[in-house]
């Protein structure tokens, strides 16, 4: 929930074991202690969905957790990740947007060996968008005090093995029956692909056929439905930028168009009736269900960047459950 | 639990690992780490038995929800 950074801070002094989310000035207004964090300015909260850089957004990691570890990783030791895993535990991480971590986690995080055996929750830091290109993302290590901008953060939470972690994620999109899209490289962008076999520019044909860009790329991977959203039309190189990396080998549809955004989001949330220990929701479903000011959403959470579900998201809701 | 998963020799793994079994897993990792192995498999035929090894290590892991569906597909 939301909080004042005094009252976060008061939090952090008692012991707590916390995860926070909140603008660059107001995080680095956190005494040290057992959390971590990174820059966001947008939350879906009890009180409803709201920007707020005065307040931080503080998750409570349960007494079940009996163990933590908190340590940045490099770009370069992303492949360390499974093995620094707790046995019987789940990894919180905070990464960096726009970062060369951000980046490599993306591309590279379905083929690291053993990542899916322990679950790995987390989101992508971000700013705020009347400071997209000015301010930069950064993450918070609070037992060091150490903030950064080109690592990720990582908190090993360790649980009895009574509890199984497990992550749910909340994605409103099917893939569509429409034109099929294949790309030759892995990466945050492109300018051209094979669609329906052929090779074409996906520049000219997000173009020419006014393309609804709120509705994401998505590929089946045996059966789950993974987005990769559209983050701009790039006239100036001819190519469409994503929020994801499109995979190289993959094949993607654009997600079916729902006929209500906000309505599906609810019903789909409502669908879920979970107590997560720990959730957050894209900042594409923030703006496109237009959830400022919208009380509705029962799981709260910052609205991130991207989302983590031991590989990166969008557009979705993630959450971490401890399960019996 | 973990001896109700079939040994990596079953011919289910190399069904699962060629992409020649449609089934949605109930535990989201398990698809995520079919689709991995499939995928590698595919563009690397060598690398198929690591990926079933490494795909049999991790459906004994989480045997207590998996098996099930694993017996229903032999």
């Amino acid at each position: 929930m939301l909080h004042s950074v005094d009252e976060a801070n008061r939090l952090i002094t008692a012991g707590r074991r916390l995860h926070i989310a909140g603008d660059a000035a107001a995080l680095a207004r956190l005494t040290r202690g057992n959390w971590i964090g990174g820059t966001i300015p947008y939350f879906l909260t009890a009180e409803g969905g709201q920007a707020d850089r005065k307040r931080v957004f503080v998750t409570e990691l349960p007494p079940e957790v009996t163990e933590i570890e908190i340590d940045f990783v490099t770009p370069d030791q992303l492949a360390d990740i499974p093995g620094a895993a707790p046995k019987h535990g789940f990894s919180l991480i905070v990464v960096p947007g726009m970062s060369d971590a951000h980046i490599k986690y993306a591309v590279g995080a379905h083929d690291l060996p053993g990542l899916f055996e322990t679950p790995v929750i987390g989101w992508i830091a971000g700013v705020h968008l009347d400071d997209l290109g000015r301010a930069t993302p950064m993450v918070f290590n609070g037992q060091t005090g150490e903030i950064a901008t080109d690592r990720l953060v990582a908190l090993r939470a360790h649980v009895p093995e009574r509890l199984m972690p497990r992550i749910g994620i909340i994605n409103l999109f099917q893939q569509g029956s429409g034109d099929r899209f294949e790309f030759l490289e892995t990466g945050f962008a492109a300018q051209n692909c094979r669609i329906n076999g052929a090779n074409a520019s996906i520049y000219e044909y997000v173009k020419t056929r006014d393309v609804d860009l709120r509705r994401p790329l998505v590929t089946d991977m045996s059966g789950e439905m993974i987005n990769v959203s559209f983050q701009a039309v790039d006239d100036a190189t001819r190519s469409v930028r994503f929020y994801a990396p499109v995979l190289a080998g993959a094949e993607y549809r654009q997600a079916a168009p729902l006929d209500d955004y906000r309505g599906s989001l609810l019903a789909h949330v409502a669908a879920n009736p979970v107590t997560p220990v720990f959730s957050c929701n894209c900042i594409l479903n923030y703006l496109y269900a237009d959830l400022a000011g919208d009380k509705a959403l029962s799981i709260t959470g910052p609205a991130t960047f991207g989302e983590i579900a031991y590989v990166l998201l969008n557009q979705t809701l993630v959450y971490l459950e401890l399960a019996t | 639990m973990a001896s109700q998963i079939p040994p990596p020799t079953d011919a289910l793994w190399d069904r699962l690992v060629s992409g020649a079994v449609a089934h949605r897993f109930s535990l989201f990792a398990a698809n995520m780490a079919l689709a991995r192995a499939i995928r590698i498999a595919s563009s690397e035929p060598a690398r198929k038995p690591t990926m079933i090894a490494e795909l049999h290590q991790f459906f004994s892991k989480f045997a207590g929800q998996l098996a099930p569906e694993l017996q229903g597909l032999r």
